[in-house]
């Protein structure tokens, strides 16, 4: 048996113990109290311990016994309290892995699954409806929340956002929603829905409180513009001529040109009748101051002073007599001008009427286009409407579609590592090609379910935040069908390309029942049905601009109330025709006025029918709108210009003053001839006697 | 904190710690040196460590002194991280590990997390087996010379050394009470 090394110290605490030391030994480790085999001795224990003193210390406070080793008896405290360390020393050598981090992992994963039981869903509610709340501007809700992280799926039992434009509406609403996750992408804190199912959606619902966002003002919506007024159509059979003139006579263009000339020679008349009668005056005194002169005998003159006196007066007069000829002169030929601008508008406000009578016969002329012109209004609020809720839609999908992608682009842009020089401190990135993920990315949203009877089916596929990461464009199918209609949308708008993003759709629609209800009451085919078939596309780009152009064909159309002449020709029309064919189209241009064209066989449908009532009745109602035109013009029109004749008469006055003066002055001109002819007869008999100079020659 | 690495780290040359944990520690310390923290990778390797039976103080006192000398040797890394990064026949693997979930975390594409990591995964053995010769030679032939020392003895006296092998003997219970 071999002597350990360590005996002499273990036989000089057994003598230390003797000599007083009675300290009681405590307790061996149950490691060491065991009998510990010979091979296991040495390789499990002995050889554990590192420092020599402590190895031959272990040794000695073992003996063998039977093949093994055991704790030598009546080992005092210290030496039990050595051997105790040593046995720790022994544990904490022996193995590779350490015991406290595995528990602590264990821990830490019991942990997370308290957590993710207790905690996480809730937390995960609260983010969802955070994360709606900002892509869609509005409160959202989401309910029942349940989320696996092994199996990446989540669902939730209700999910419902509200309407940003109408907070006591929700935008959509959907029933129990499963989704499955891309695990790759969560890795890199990317949301990859894979796929998304609802049992069922809904738009439009009401909300018991509102919607909107603390702090957030609900956007003022535009004034709808207003529906435009359509041309009213004529019941013949009770067709009333003079009511007719009545509500259309602010609208006559003979009415407003009556009033233009008539207010034209008021104020001519107003501006020449003082100008008239001072002219008059004038002329008046002149012919009155010149009649003694006139009177003058020039025979009975026999003095040569008196002759020369005689012409001086008459001279006088001459000159008097200029001025006031001018000023008739220039009356008369200015009020013969106005008088001349005024017939013109006179004239014109005539031929106004004859063009106001092709209008209001217009209304009782079944063939011309009036009917079409009075149903386009109608039909065009109608689609506006129902596209307008469509466009809504299609435009919040854009806008949050695009408010993704805008967030993207704004972290791409933010973020400077591509851009960092590469320091040598920090190393060098190798850039090796890799799969990118957008921060969201929907592979596949669908839903189907049936309301009543109708089947709906609604699938979107890869709607992301970074579309041009994702191969294919956002595109959405929406197909309601039943047992005897089919309706079905396909969409794409393409948001790949940054600046030229796209959409377009097409439509498709077959059986479809169509009830107008009262839409059309207004053109007495109140209660308007029938079953719609047909196609189109639209398009449109991120400007606001968009196209569309549709054909559908109405078949089995009645009307269930008709009313009027047209409406009872109308349905009757219709019980025989075939099918209603209308093409749609519908383009709005940024910054420009939206066109809207619709054509269709109405026109002739409606020209069929009412061929008949017109015969009987359109002819009558014509004359009597003419006759009612006329009595109109005579009585209120043409008294419009009783200043007319005044003008007339102002311009008689005027020519009046200015042939008196012509004849005034011809005749002082008479009278001056005559008396330088007595005055120079005069002359000559004083001469032949007297040698007088002669008398100065006289004007003519 | 460095202070209670190194009583850590003479505590353990001179108790029964085995040679195999110290030195595996100590290559532990130089692997995680040498790679660049803040990365998916450093972080794995750091707290791998923490499950096997390795000696912390050594390997954070190693860990603590390399890094200090990392850049001195960081041109060399980087070369090595450039050209495997850039090997042709690597190219594909390390393409398809870019699309690797949680892989781009590890920034293995650096110069210097793959250099480093390379560098250290190939000198980790040679390491081991260094220091464990070291560690041996030590405690045969140096140990019994410092502990018969003064300045051994009157390091060991010291009031801020004596709380910490206070603490660490504390903590140590505790940790073999875990175990």
């Amino acid at each position: 048996m071999r002597k350990p090394a360590g005996h002499a110290e273990v036989a000089a605490a057994k003598q230390a113990a003797k000599q007083g030391k009675q300290k009681k030994p405590g307790k061996l480790p149950s490691a060491l109290r065991k009998p510990i085999p010979d091979a296991v001795f040495e390789k499990k224990f002995a050889r554990m311990l590192e420092q020599p003193e402590d190895i031959a210390f272990f040794r000695a406070g073992f003996e063998r016994v039977d093949g093994s080793w055991r704790a030598r008896a009546g080992l005092d405290a210290a030496a039990v309290k050595r051997l105790g360390k040593l046995a720790k020393a022994i544990k904490a050598n022996r193995g590779l892995f350490k015991a406290g981090p595995i528990i602590a992992l264990a821990l830490a994963g019991g942990g997370a699954i308290v957590f993710g039981s207790f905690f996480m869903n809730p937390l995960l509610e609260k983010a969802v409806e955070a994360g709606l709340s900002s892509a869609f501007g509005a409160k959202a809700e989401v309910d029942g929340l349940r989320f696996s992280p092994l199996g990446m799926s989540m669902s939730m039992a209700r999910v419902a956002v509200a309407d940003r434009d109408e907070p006591m509406t929700n935008l959509f609403e959907t029933g129990r929603l499963a989704l499955r996750l891309d695990p790759a992408a969560a890795f890199r804190g990317k949301v990859y829905i894979v796929e998304a199912v609802a049992e069922s959606m809904a738009t439009g619902t009401a909300r018991s409180e509102s919607g909107a966002l603390p702090g957030r003002e609900s956007p003022v919506k535009p004034d709808e513009p207003a529906k435009e007024p359509a041309p009213p159509l004529v019941d013949f059979s009770r067709f009333d001529a003079k009511a007719l003139l009545e509500r259309e006579k602010a609208s006559l263009a003979s009415t407003a040109a009556y009033a233009e000339a008539g207010a034209a020679y008021d104020e001519a008349a107003a501006r020449w009748t003082g100008r008239v009668e001072s002219s008059g005056a004038a002329v008046a005194g002149l012919k009155a101051s010149s009649s003694a002169v006139l009177a003058i005998d020039p025979k009975k003159l026999t003095k040569a002073e008196d002759v020369a006196k005689a012409v001086a007066e008459v001279k006088k007069g001459i000159e008097s007599l200029q001025a006031v000829t001018a000023e008739a002169k220039a009356v008369s030929s200015g009020i013969a001008a106005d008088a001349a601008a005024l017939k013109k508008l006179q004239t014109a406000a005539r031929a106004a009427l004859a063009e106001d009578l092709g209008y209001l016969k217009s209304f009782v002329d079944p063939r011309s286009g009036t009917a079409m012109a009075a149903l386009e209004p109608s039909v065009r609020a109608m689609l506006s409407d129902k596209a307008e809720r469509l466009l809504h839609y299609a435009g919040r999908a854009w806008e949050v579609l695009r408010k993704l992608g805008a967030g993207d682009r704004d972290a791409d842009a933010a973020d400077p590592a591509e851009e960092r020089p590469a320091l040598a401190a920090r190393g060098r990135d190798v850039r090796f090609p890799s799969t990118a993920y957008p921060s969201f990315r929907l592979g596949l949203f669908r839903t189907g379910f049936s309301v009543s009877g109708t089947d709906w089916l609604i699938e979107i596929r890869e709607a992301s935040s970074q579309p041009a990461l994702v191969a294919e464009p956002t595109r959405l199918l929406l197909r309601v069908s039943d047992s005897r209609s089919t309706m079905e949308a396909a969409g794409l708008a393409d948001l790949r390309t940054e600046g030229a993003a796209r959409w377009e759709c097409r439509l498709s629609a077959d059986g479809v029942p169509l009830d107008l209800g009262s839409a059309l009451a207004d053109a007495g085919l109140d209660g308007f049905s029938a079953a719609m078939a047909g196609s189109g596309d639209a398009s449109g780009s991120a400007d606001g601009a968009f196209l569309l152009r549709a054909d559908l064909v109405l078949s089995g159309a009645r009307v269930a109330s008709p009313s009027g002449t047209f409406g009872t020709a109308f349905s009757d029309a219709l019980s025989g025709a075939d099918a209603i064919r209308a093409g749609l189209g519908w383009e709005r241009v940024p910054g420009g006025e939206d066109s809207f064209s619709l054509t269709t066989n109405l026109d002739s449908l409606v020209m069929d029918a009412l061929a008949a009532v017109a015969k009987r009745y359109a002819d009558k109602a014509m004359a009597e709108v003419e006759a009612q035109l006329r009595s109109y013009a005579a009585g209120e029109l043409e008294g419009k210009l009783a200043s007319a004749d005044e003008m007339d008469d102002l311009l008689a006055s005027a020519k009046g003053d200015e042939l008196a003066t012509e004849r005034l002055k011809a005749d002082l001109d008479r009278k001056l001839k005559d008396l330088e002819a007595r005055g120079a007869a005069l002359g000559a008999g004083v001469l032949q006697g007297l040698g007088l100079p002669g008398l100065p020659a006289g004007k003519p | 904190m460095f202070v209670k690495w190194m009583v850590r780290a003479l505590a353990a040359l001179n108790s029964n710690a085995r040679k195999g944990q110290v030195a595996a520690a100590m290559a532990c310390g130089v692997l995680l040196a040498l790679v660049p923290s803040g990365n998916l990778a450093w972080m794995v390797l750091f707290f791998l460590t923490f499950f096997f039976k390795l000696h912390y103080g050594m390997q954070m006192l190693t860990l603590a002194v390399l890094k200090l000398a990392a850049p001195l040797l960081a041109p060399a890394l980087d070369a090595l991280g450039w050209a495997i990064l850039n090997a042709p026949a690597l190219e594909p693997a390390f393409t398809a590990l870019s699309s690797v979930p949680v892989a781009p975390l590890t920034r293995f594409n650096n110069t210097l997390v793959m250099g480093g990591l390379v560098a250290g995964l190939v000198l980790w053995l040679p390491l081991f087996f260094g220091f464990r010769a070291l560690v041996a030679g030590y405690r045969s032939r140096f140990a019994p010379r410092v502990k018969a020392s003064r300045l051994y003895k009157a390091f060991m006296k010291l009031p801020l050394v004596t709380k910490i092998s206070g603490a660490l003997a504390s903590v140590s219970r505790l940790g073999e009470a875990l175990q």
